[in-house]
């Protein structure tokens, strides 16, 4: 590309040697220091080959010498194109003006992109929380101040534990993790709490790293039992406060429940659709229709943005579209081994979310149909660790 | 039998070990594949077709063999040849 762009402003010539003893000029034309590539065969008298503009001259005086014949087929060069458009000062204004323009709005950002978000966060909120903080489109990307802003929506959001804002071109993606239950307990010792049940069991292990346990293994405790207190006698008989910290296992029961409808409601398009347009040039919305009326009963909608982009530099001009396609709405039935794989997959959904920190050793599913609907309650028995703490 | 010619510069370079291309000017040839052959210490082209590019260096000359072939680049005594190469021969 570079030598590409460096060969333009030398200027270079491809020319064609008509002449039996095409090889003998080439090496003359290499013996006095001219370079040339894209050698290729014409046909068994002439040769094309690509030379700088400035060796031309030397090159036409070896073929005068050997009564050659040569043809010009291409030239490029810089100057050729200055030329030929020096005369049109509408278009040099304009490719100017274009440069300036395009170098203004690259100071901004005009698209927003969210990368790694998952269910507990939806990409919408974040961007809204980011243009909250001060990082949203039509913002000037060289006055921000990327590390201090993604401290802030890290001390707002405590579902996310980390975020990392790069900028592209006009372009601003935001990449964050979002917490996955697994992370490491910080505990704050100087402030003194005592641990509780957070469900019904029987304990069967405990180890208690801080404070006096009230409670012994084979034990069966209650939700919201008192299982550690803060008071511990230490060694030389005084009475200290502390911050407790204890695992405690316990056998416990967990019920989840499932439910799916034996009917889903179908949406049949008619074929209407209606669609609104928006402009958004520079963060400004112009609707491209006088009113947003629309005479169905029943309609499906859904929403568009495109953004123009060159290359991977997005402008400030987006198109919104708004459909809104007429659908006739009927209740069918569906087969009971269907609605049976739904209800079981959310069941597996729900098991990951609430059960995932809990060792499961028996599961029993239960299944009924209640009001037309499929019910699935499933039965756990499993360990866990029921300790929480409640401090000052 | 002919005996080795050796110059009293590459003799020494050949004593002390060192990297002949590095210290002595010899014909450097590289094949890529064979789609690319690279010659330095290249003087110039004797002859020139699709199917065949001879290339005269300082020794000797080099004849390439193969289909569409073509000079891609003869500067500063580099050659570039590309094509379909399917034999190299040193004459």
């Amino acid at each position: 590309m570079l030598a590409r762009l460096v060969n333009f402003f030398k200027g270079t010539v491809v020319v064609r040697l008509i002449s039996s003893q095409c090889e003998q000029i080439l090496n003359v034309l290499h013996r006095k220091g001219v370079d040339f590539w894209k050698l290729q065969r014409v046909d068994e008298q002439s040769v094309s080959v690509r030379i700088f503009e400035k060796d031309l001259s030397i090159l036409k005086t070896i073929c005068k010498r050997y009564h050659t014949d040569i043809e010009i087929l291409d030239h490029r060069s810089a100057h050729i194109v200055y030329k030929k458009y020096r005369k049109r000062w509408g278009l040099l204004i304009g490719a100017a003006a274009m440069a300036v323009l395009m170098g203004v709005l690259s100071c901004f950002i005009w698209d927003v992109r969210v990368l790694g978000c998952d269910e507990k966060t939806t990409e919408s909120e974040i961007i809204r929380q980011f243009e909250e903080l001060g990082l949203g489109i039509g913002k000037h990307r060289y006055g921000l101040d990327v590390s201090d802003i993604e401290n802030r929506f890290l001390m707002e959001n405590d579902d996310v534990f980390w975020v990392s804002v790069n900028m592209r071109f006009t372009t601003a993606y935001i990449e964050l993790r979002e917490k996955t239950g697994k992370e490491i307990e910080i505990y704050d010792l100087t402030s003194p709490c005592d641990i509780y049940a957070a469900r019904d069991g029987q304990i069967i292990s405990m180890i208690t790293t801080s404070g006096t346990p009230l409670v012994n293994v084979g034990d069966s405790v209650c939700a919201g039992d008192k299982l550690v207190s803060r008071e511990y006698i230490d060694r030389y008989g005084e009475s200290i406060i502390v911050h407790s910290i204890a695992t405690i296992k316990a056998k416990t029961q967990r019920v989840i429940k499932s439910e799916t409808p034996l009917t889903e409601s179908v949406h049949t398009p008619t074929g209407k659709s209606k669609s609104f347009f928006a402009l958004n040039l520079f963060n400004f919305k112009i609707p491209l229709y006088f009113n947003e009326k629309i005479s169905y009963n029943n309609y499906d909608l859904t929403e568009g943005k495109y953004i123009l982009k060159i290359g991977n530099f997005a402008l400030p001009f987006s198109v919104f579209r708004r459909t809104y396609s007429e659908v006739e709405i009927s209740n069918t039935e569906i087969e009971y081994e269907r609605a049976k794989v739904i209800a079981l997959a959310d069941l597996s959904q729900q098991e990951k979310e609430q059960l995932f920190e809990a060792e499961i050793i028996n599961k029993t599913i239960k299944e009924e149909t209640v009001n037309g609907n499929l019910v699935l309650t499933a039965q756990y028995q499993c360990i866990e660790n029921i300790a929480y703490t409640v401090g000052d | 039998m002919k005996k080795k010619k050796y110059s009293a510069w590459q003799g020494f370079v050949h004593a002390l070990s060192l990297p002949e291309d590095a210290f002595v000017s010899q014909t450097h040839v590289e094949l890529f594949g064979q789609k690319e052959l690279v010659v330095s210490g290249a003087r110039g082209i004797l002859e020139y077709s699709e199917e065949l590019v001879r290339i005269q260096t300082k020794e000797r000359g080099i004849a390439v063999e193969g289909n569409e072939l073509r000079v891609d680049m003869f500067m500063e005594k580099v050659m570039i040849v590309r094509g379909k190469i399917h034999a190299v021969l040193f004459e």
